[in-house]
């Protein structure tokens, strides 16, 4: 193989089956720039124009460095063994976009593929073999044998490719995929903002989804309709830390979910932090509301935190708050099941 | 050519059971399902066209157990009289999901065995009164027209007057008269709901009118009846739904007609909603309340929702002049003050109370 010498600028580094393709580092091209170019890219020829196959990121760098050319070597257009090696579906020779897709892919093997990697190089090959072809033929490149990741990204693929830039961010797990792909593309639309507001683990996120559906079905209206009512879409723009935004966000939905379970929960916890104020007594409500009691609990190291402690317990056995703390779930908190919140 | 009844298109009988009379009778009543023999350790085998299986056998353990309850809750003291497994109808709700995972019904032909353990039980004492029912694991009636256990029992009890025999049933079955029991020692009995969940969430049971019909003959022949509004379903409108099947019960019975009304929120194991998902059912809304975990370790609606349904439908019970024989099921002292005004024990402890309910129409103890 001959190689040869191309102008970094006549070359597409755009075409679809660079997948992987990313702006070079200032270390490649400054290793570019100092020692010249070590590896040659690969191109394969059709009809006389070369056409990049492997090598994107150092053909990006030299277009950078005045008067570099991109040393590369030319693969044939055809594999003279493709009847050998009969990868493609239908057993016949590979098509040019797959044998492009694979050739990139061996380019790169050895490379730690993430989650992103995967689904991109999944938006590549499903159009051309389907979800089945790709894991058959890429599979082998991307995963380990064990890895389920294959399957999680077969669902992925199935969502708006808009996405796969929040799964690269690392916003949205790949696990998530699944329940992101139950939603209705209105209600995956609506909740996008939030997606991309703060960094969701698979369980937060599924969490954050159940507490959004139910909460839409019980009230007879889509997930979107519940989100825009909620006044959850404002809380990205209110400057909160990331952990106090997903909290807030998970409590706010939950809310929308159980009404009436979180208004006692919010009545328990104020009536209690009233009674035991200036006090290390920490006040738990029964099981599930189920009795009119409560449990106190105080850790204590010394003979004079003990009395401290039974001086507080008895202040609370008097205060006008107890009543009110220990009776909290005879107090109607319905609402109409469906009631807007 | 009418469908099997049930569904049922094999029979399937163990050779030791093979010729009691409950054997003969089924195969009598099922002449197109294909009959098998069972030796010891067979297998069951496949119905065929696909319906469903009736296995015919004895029942080797104790018949007669106490209703499952907990410390909880204040328990009614019913005892339960075990004569078979499984259920031909399909509730979303119904505890049996969690127990069985295929469709093959069960009916346990031993009855003298069943009846030695219970004469020991009820002839020890004829002055103590029993309120007893049938079917821990199944609807007391559902497959009446074909085993014919509960006539065969009511024979038997002929001579145990100190037992009343709750008939709880979701069918409009009344075959069992035919035994012609002293109406006093038998209550038949219905689950009762809105009539929504009838017809969404109770698959192939009778319907509202056809079982409170059902009720209405017993009454006219003698009888008086219980119902029981259990599980109650928190959906939306359900206030309107349960309060038409309450106005519904009086346009067939009058308050003395009925002996009690049970009231029982929807509670379950939980893991049966996840169990009605993986048959591929969507989830119905009433199993997206606001649900806690109560100290029993059951998935139940939050304690002031439940006191809301029950409080409803005392007062619309109420207003139809039915109170006295009231109860919740399976609730705690605190649920029963704020939905009844009062507790189990003002009332001289649930199991008195619904003994005496059972026994004597005018509620009070009767005199031994
Ligand atoms: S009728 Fe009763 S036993 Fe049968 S499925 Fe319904 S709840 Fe279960």
């Amino acid at each position: 193989m001959q190689p040869l010498f191309l102008h970094p600028r006549d070359i597409d580094l755009s075409a679809p089956h660079l997948f992987w393709g990313a702006a070079p580092d200032a270390a490649l091209t400054d290793s570019l720039a100092a020692l010249g170019q070590v590896t040659p890219a690969l191109v394969l020829e059709t009809d006389g124009r070369p056409i990049l196959a492997a090598g994107s990121r150092r053909a990006a760098a030299l277009r950078e460095l005045k008067g570099r050319t991109l040393c590369a070597l030319a693969l044939p257009e055809a594999d003279p063994d493709a009847s050998d090696h009969p990868l493609a579906p239908d057993g016949g020779p590979l098509s040019l976009p797959l044998r492009l897709g694979l050739i990139y892919l061996a380019s790169n093997l050895g490379r730690a593929v993430t989650d992103a990697m995967a689904a991109a190089a999944g938006r590549y090959f499903v159009p051309l073999v389907g979800v089945d072809g790709f894991l058959a033929l890429a599979g082998p490149q991307l995963f380990a044998p064990d890895d389920r990741r294959g399957r999680l990204v077969a669902r992925w693929l199935t969502l708006p490719p808009a996405l796969d830039a929040l799964l690269a961010s690392g916003h949205v797990p790949l696990g998530a995929g699944e329940r992101l792909a139950a939603l209705a593309p209105e209600d995956l639309n609506a909740f996008m903002p939030l997606l991309a507001a703060v960094r969701w683990s698979r369980g937060s996120l599924s969490a954050a989804l159940a507490f959004l559906t139910e909460a839409a079905r019980l009230a007879g209206e889509t997930p979107a309709a519940t989100l825009s009512r909620s006044g959850l879409l404002d809380l990205p723009g209110r400057g909160l830390s990331p952990n106090d935004l997903t909290a807030g966000l998970l409590a706010g939905l939950r809310r929308l979910r159980y009404p009436a379970v979180t208004t006692l929960e919010a009545r328990f916890t104020a009536l209690s932090r009233e009674l035991s104020r200036g006090s290390r007594v920490k006040i738990r409500p029964s099981q599930g509301f189920e009795s009119d009691s409560a449990t106190f609990e105080v850790t204590v190291k010394s003979r004079q935190e003990l009395s401290k402690a039974a001086a507080d317990l008895a202040a609370m056995a008097a205060a006008p708050a107890l009543p009110r703390l220990l009776a909290v779930a005879q107090e109607d908190v319905s609402e109409e099941p469906g009631e807007k919140t | 050519m009418s469908p099997p009844l049930w569904d049922i298109t094999a029979l399937a009988v163990d050779a030791a059971v093979a010729e009691t009379p409950m054997a003969a009778r089924a195969r009598a009543a099922l002449p197109e399902a294909a009959v098998t023999v069972l030796a010891a350790g067979d297998p069951l085998p496949q119905a065929p066209n696909g319906g469903r299986g009736l296995h015919v056998k004895a029942h080797p353990g104790r018949f007669l157990r106490p209703c499952p309850a907990t410390r909880h809750y204040r328990c009614c003291g019913y005892q339960i009289i075990h004569i078979g497994e499984n259920c031909p109808m399909d509730c979303s709700y119904c505890i049996l999901r969690a127990y069985f995972r295929d469709r093959t019904l069960t009916a346990f032909a031993n009855t003298e065995a069943m009846f030695a353990e219970l004469g020991r039980v009820f002839g020890r004492d004829p002055s103590r009164l029993f309120r007893v029912g049938t079917g821990q694991f199944a609807d007391a009636l559902a497959l009446e027209p074909i085993t014919g256990h509960t006539r065969e029992l009511l024979g038997f009890l002929a001579g145990h007057p100190n037992v009343v025999l709750e008939l709880k049933s979701k069918t409009a079955d009344l075959t069992w008269m035919e035994a012609d029991p002293d109406p006093k020692t038998v209550l038949p009995s219905w689950s009762l709901n809105a009539p929504a969940i009838v017809a969404a969430q109770e698959r192939d049971t009778a319907s509202l009118e056809a079982r409170l019909s059902a009720a209405q003959a017993c009454v006219q022949a003698g009888y008086r009846v219980c119902l029981h509004f259990d599980p109650i379903c928190w959906f939306e409108g359900w206030e309107r739904e349960y309060a038409a099947t309450v106005d519904m019960i009086f346009d067939f019975l009058a308050p003395d007609d009925i002996a009690y009304v049970s009231l029982g929120s929807f509670r379950c194991l939980p893991e049966l909603p996840g169990r009605l998902m993986a048959e591929g059912r969507e989830l119905p809304r009433y199993m997206l309340g606001e649900f806690t975990i109560g100290p029993d370790g059951k998935t139940r609606l939050l304690r002031p929702l439940r006191v809301r349904q029950l409080r409803f439908m005392a007062r619309r019970l109420a207003g139809h002049g039915f109170s006295r024989g009231l109860y919740c099921c399976m609730e705690s002292d605190e649920v029963w003050r704020a939905a009844l005004g009062q507790a189990p024990r003002e009332l001289g402890g649930l199991a008195a109370h619904l003994l005496a309910r059972a026994h004597n129409p005018g509620g009070t103890r009767p005199c031994s």
